[in-house]
């Protein structure tokens, strides 16, 4: 490799950090099949490499959520119908379970802190479950709680144990 | 004069006269009475012997009784510090690896400085070889025992435990670099022995990182250890930035009440659970 290329790659922290996740998970996931590179330096094509076993996957994109209303709780309420039909789509099980944190991938500040509330307050409810594995903490539907969702997505009101967590 | 009344004439005529028998019998009186008083005396003084003699022994007998009753609590003293010297052993060797954990972080903070100093002149230009003296790093293995094998693995790291709690602020620095390459190389053993899934969770052990790991017992001991002693050789041998730094990668194999901490730390310690 030359110097040049060299100097485009990446170190592990800088891939951390565009990734979002924690330098000791990505160490796991980069050693998970093979050994550690002797230069812990790393291209876009091995950052894509890294990602897809990773199962980073980013729920949200940029335009998404500018047509909702732009005041609390209202915008809270219809990030958490738009979670809801996301999960219900993507259908994560405990045998292909979803990164936890790709549900406010693509999120960025006040919409993410929110979706990550949102989250939690599935969680509390147990319509979504935690399954730790070797990537990360993951989720996936609780076993007959996908027709809850669906209902979630659709409804106008949210079921009133997440609201009362999700508006605190 | 028949022969009857010639003897009765003799003994008549020989007897002594009763004067003569009064002192015999006085003399003889007391020469008991001397023999009584001689006797009396001699015994007296033979018995008041014996007393002392018995006082002396009694009082050699309670001088032994009170030492044997001080040689018995001193054994028992002895006894006591025989049984606490496991319990004395593992606190003074507990004592002795945090020591050697802070001396070591210090020295992996203090290269890590050198290195990121080095770098530093480097992209302004300035070209200084850097050429460290080897330092030892020693990392603390321990393999707590279940009754079906290794229950759990732990690695701590003389790094601080921030590069856990606060990566950001280490960014790619030499304690951040020195952990993960050991993270790489917990994980290398757990693949070679198709372990690779274990749950692992990160701690603080005194200040520094703990790396532990759930076995389970679905491995033996031996081939954990083999295992994790070549992957720490292996770490040895590629890893570029310890060989910059000159750290030179040790392993101290313990056992896990050594590095379990006392009731205070882990009232203090935080678990974070990484997977």
């Amino acid at each position: 490799m030359s110097a040049a290329e060299d100097s485009e790659r990446c170190d592990l922290s800088t891939v951390a950090a565009r990734l979002e996740l924690h330098p000791f998970d990505l160490v796991r996931i980069i050693s998970h099949e093979e050994p550690m590179p002797q230069e812990l330096l790393f291209g876009d094509a091995e950052i894509e490499i890294i990602a897809r076993k990773a199962g980073i996957l980013p729920w949200w994109d940029a335009n998404e959520g500018l047509t909702w209303p732009a005041e609390d709780p209202d915008r809270t309420e219809a990030l958490a119908r738009a979670l809801a039909w996301k999960l219900a789509s993507h259908q994560p099980t405990r045998r292909n379970p979803v990164r936890a944190d790709n549900l406010f991938r693509g999120l960025k500040g006040t919409d993410r802190r929110r979706a990550r509330r949102i989250t939690n307050g599935l969680i509390r409810l147990e319509v979504v479950q935690s399954v730790p594995t070797w990537r990360g903490l993951c989720l996936c539907i609780a076993e007959g709680d996908a027709g809850l969702l669906h209902e979630m997505a659709s409804a106008n009101e949210l079921p009133e144990g997440l609201r009362e967590q999700i508006l605190l | 004069m028949n022969e009857q009344g010639l003897a009765h004439e003799t003994l008549s005529l020989n007897p002594p006269s009763a004067a003569v028998r009064s002192v015999s019998l006085l003399e003889a009186l007391e020469q008991v009475f001397q023999w009584r008083q001689e006797e009396e005396a001699d015994l007296r003084q033979a018995s008041a012997r014996m007393q002392m003699e018995e006082r002396k022994l009694r009082k050699q007998l309670a001088d032994i009784d009170a030492r044997l009753t001080a040689i018995r609590k001193e054994s028992a003293a002895l006894e006591a510090r025989i049984n606490l010297l496991d319990e004395e052993e593992a606190s003074r060797a507990r004592a002795a690896v945090i020591d050697g954990l802070n001396n070591d972080r210090g020295l992996v903070l203090d290269r890590g400085e050198m290195i990121s100093q080095a770098h530093a002149r480097q992209s302004e230009g300035i070209d200084e070889p850097l050429e460290l003296e080897p330092v030892p790093a020693t990392v603390v293995a321990g393999i707590e025992k279940g009754a079906q094998g290794p229950v759990a693995l732990e690695v701590v790291v003389p790094v601080p435990y921030s590069v856990y709690t606060d990566w950001q602020h280490h960014g790619d620095d030499l304690c951040a670099r020195f952990a993960w390459r050991l993270i790489g190389a917990v994980m290398d053993t757990l693949r070679s022995l198709s372990l690779q899934d274990s749950p692992i969770n990160y701690a603080e052990r005194s200040g520094c990182l703990s790396i532990q790991v759930w076995i389970g017992g679905q491995a033996s001991e031996q081939d954990l250890k083999d295992a994790l002693s070549a992957a720490f050789d292996r770490v040895h041998e590629t890893a570029t930035e310890l060989h910059e730094a000159g750290l030179d990668l040790h392993a101290a194999w313990l056992t896990p009440d050594i590095l379990v901490p006392t009731p205070d730390e882990m009232d203090t310690e935080e678990r974070h659970v990484g997977g």
